[in-house]
């Protein structure tokens, strides 16, 4: 069963179409990123699913039910802009939510010990909200998010503001989250993470569905036929190559439609060129996301 | 737990821990006792110590009245005309004077004479001569006890009944009008405390989002409905300190400055219902300061 069923999808403000319909799903055990150019519809979607407000028209099911009361203890929501109550310490923060979302304090705070030692804010458990700098605010939401366990895990931008260190860590444990089955729908701006984290991404502009697939087909589907080559000294003529393009240390070969990257390496190795880099071009998904919001725009 | 219940007791908690709400709560108080112990002292010490008795004098064109002279705080004094009684006034040996003119039994009429501008003759003056006029005309045919009835006739005592014509549980006195008056404030008072914090909280975890991670928790519903009543328990608890320690503070303070100053050894007595409203207007006003203050 699917954690998150999200079925023809609308939500009209005046007139403006923030999600036109939608559809997707996300599975136990699976990362979604959800990315999109500003004003996309991403967070009325996400609004939706949590049930902050209601759809024009199609179905939200989580876990197969539509939201209710019970299901919200499931559900682990992390906000894009974050606040926390200013006066209260941070273990006191996580022990008043965690207890909202149904935890016994003990366990609660037995849990809060673990995750704000691998989030290395153990120190600052006893400080209060207004003294933590915004990056340490936001990792004890991210406690706050998950510290009850839940199923679903919805982040919106959860590595902004954090250091490369903290970055590195909130990585890890939502890394360790999929593997434990929980189900994470991922939005973020930041595309390096949604590469190296999610199993498959919904783009969305304009509140249409761009692109929805498993990263892995994306970027084979999105392949450019050309490769990456840095050697020592001048590159001559390569039969197949139809086209290059300079940068720093190496040089983009594009190929003619019957030439194959082994091909032009065959070609290298015969004419004896010592060659330091070789690697078939690999579209990132910042340029997918671009070439297709810019595709989308004309 | 009961989600409503765990919300209550976070926002009660968070709401008497507050800096502003403890200083409010036991500040009021000791402005409140600082405030009436000041009025109480200014009245003290321009009230006369010793009660003066006043002399007004009087012409008795009739020729009957000149019995019961002596009315307490008030002497009369007999004058033979007119003339001297207003040389008297003059001189201030007297504070006042009246004519009984010699039709007075028909007419009903008496002159009263005086140097002081006023709007109309002080009631204790006018009983009492009332009474002195009273008194003589009475006191050859009538016994002094009923004169005093006829002086004073109604000492009213009213006992309500219930339905059955027994005497009623609850008498009508101003308490029963009083009480409900002074928790009709408090409940107001109660009621604006929450309103204005229920306002202000939820501004500010709107614009903080994290009411966004409370909803994901919890429904509106709870929300509320554990945030207006914790909230108003913060209020009435506030509310509740005030009204008892307008009670005692207050009358030890009075008492001691009576002591100090006058020497009594009588218990102030001022009125609750006085106390009550007092402190409450004074802490609506304190409170209202501080909320205009903040926003």
């Amino acid at each position: 069963m699917a954690a998150v069923e999200v079925s023809h999808l609308c939500k009209t403000y005046a007139d403006v179409t923030a999600v036109n319909d939608l559809s997707f799903s996300v599975d136990p055990g699976e990362i979604l990123g959800l990315i999109g150019p500003n004003g996309a519809g991403k967070s009325s979607t996400i609004k939706i699913i949590l049930d902050f407000m209601r759809p024009d028209s199609g179905v939200v099911k989580i876990f197969g039910q539509q939201m209710n009361e019970a299901l919200k203890d499931q559900i682990g929501y992390l906000p894009e802009e974050r606040g926390l109550y200013k006066k209260l310490t941070a273990i006191d923060l996580i022990l008043y939510l965690s207890s909202l979302k149904g935890m016994d304090k003990a366990m609660a705070e037995e849990k809060a010990n673990v995750l704000l030692e691998q989030t290395g804010m153990l120190e600052y458990k006893n400080k209060k909200n207004k003294e933590m700098s915004k990056g340490m605010g936001q990792l004890i939401q991210f406690i706050v998010t998950i510290i009850h366990d839940p199923d679903l895990i919805v982040l919106d931008e959860p590595f902004s503001g954090l250091d490369p260190v903290r970055t590195e860590a909130i990585q890890n444990i939502i890394g360790n989250l999929r593997d434990e089955g929980k189900a994470i729908i991922l939005s973020t701006h930041q595309m390096n993470k949604v590469e190296e984290l999610c199993d498959r991404v919904l783009m969305i502009n304009k509140g249409r569905t761009v692109l929805y697939s498993d990263l892995v087909e994306t970027r084979a589907k999105f392949r450019r036929n050309s490769v990456q080559v840095a050697i020592d000294g001048e590159l001559g003529d390569l039969p197949g190559v139809i086209d290059r393009k300079l940068t720093n240390s190496s040089v983009e070969l594009f190929l003619a439609p019957d030439t194959t990257p082994q091909t032009i390496l065959d070609q290298l190795r015969e004419q004896g060129i010592a060659i330091n880099r070789f690697e078939v071009t690999t579209p990132s998904l910042n340029e997918i996301f671009l070439n297709l919001v810019r595709a989308d725009h004309e | 737990m009961n989600k409503t219940y765990l919300i209550f007791k976070h926002e009660f908690l968070q709401a008497i821990k507050k800096v502003g709400f403890i200083v409010l709560t036991f500040i009021v108080p000791v402005l409140a006792l600082v405030a009436i112990g000041l009025f109480e002292l200014v009245t003290t010490l321009t009230e006369p110590s010793v009660k003066e008795v006043t002399t007004v004098g009087y012409v008795d064109e009739v020729g009957i009245f000149s019995e019961q002279t002596d009315q307490g705080l008030i002497k009369l004094v007999p004058f033979t005309s007119r003339e001297d009684a207003t040389q008297a006034l003059v001189r201030r040996d007297v504070s006042e004077y009246i004519v009984i003119p010699s039709d007075y039994t028909s007419s009903g009429t008496i002159q009263r004479y005086t140097l002081a501008k006023e709007l109309i003759p002080p009631p204790i003056t006018t009983h009492l001569i009332e009474s002195f006029l009273a008194w003589n005309l009475l006191k050859d045919d009538v016994s002094p006890e009923v004169i005093t009835a006829i002086v004073s006739p109604l000492n009213l005592e009213v006992t309500r009944l219930d339905e059955n014509g027994d005497i009623a549980q609850e008498q009508g006195n101003i308490g029963n009008i009083i009480i409900p008056g002074v928790f009709s404030l408090l409940l107001a008072l109660a009621l604006q405390f929450s309103a204005m914090s229920l306002v202000s909280g939820l501004a500010e975890e709107k614009e903080s989002r994290l009411i966004d991670v409370l909803f994901s928790s919890v429904s509106v519903r709870q929300l509320l409905i554990g945030k207006v009543l914790a909230l108003g328990t913060a209020g009435l608890l506030q509310a509740l300190v005030w009204l008892i320690s307008s009670t005692s503070p207050v009358a030890l303070g009075l008492l001691l400055i009576r002591r100090i100053f006058k020497h009594h050894s009588d218990t102030p007595q001022l009125p609750p219902s006085r106390h009550c409203v007092f402190y409450l207007g004074l802490s609506a006003i304190c409170r209202n300061f501080r909320w205009y203050r903040r926003h």
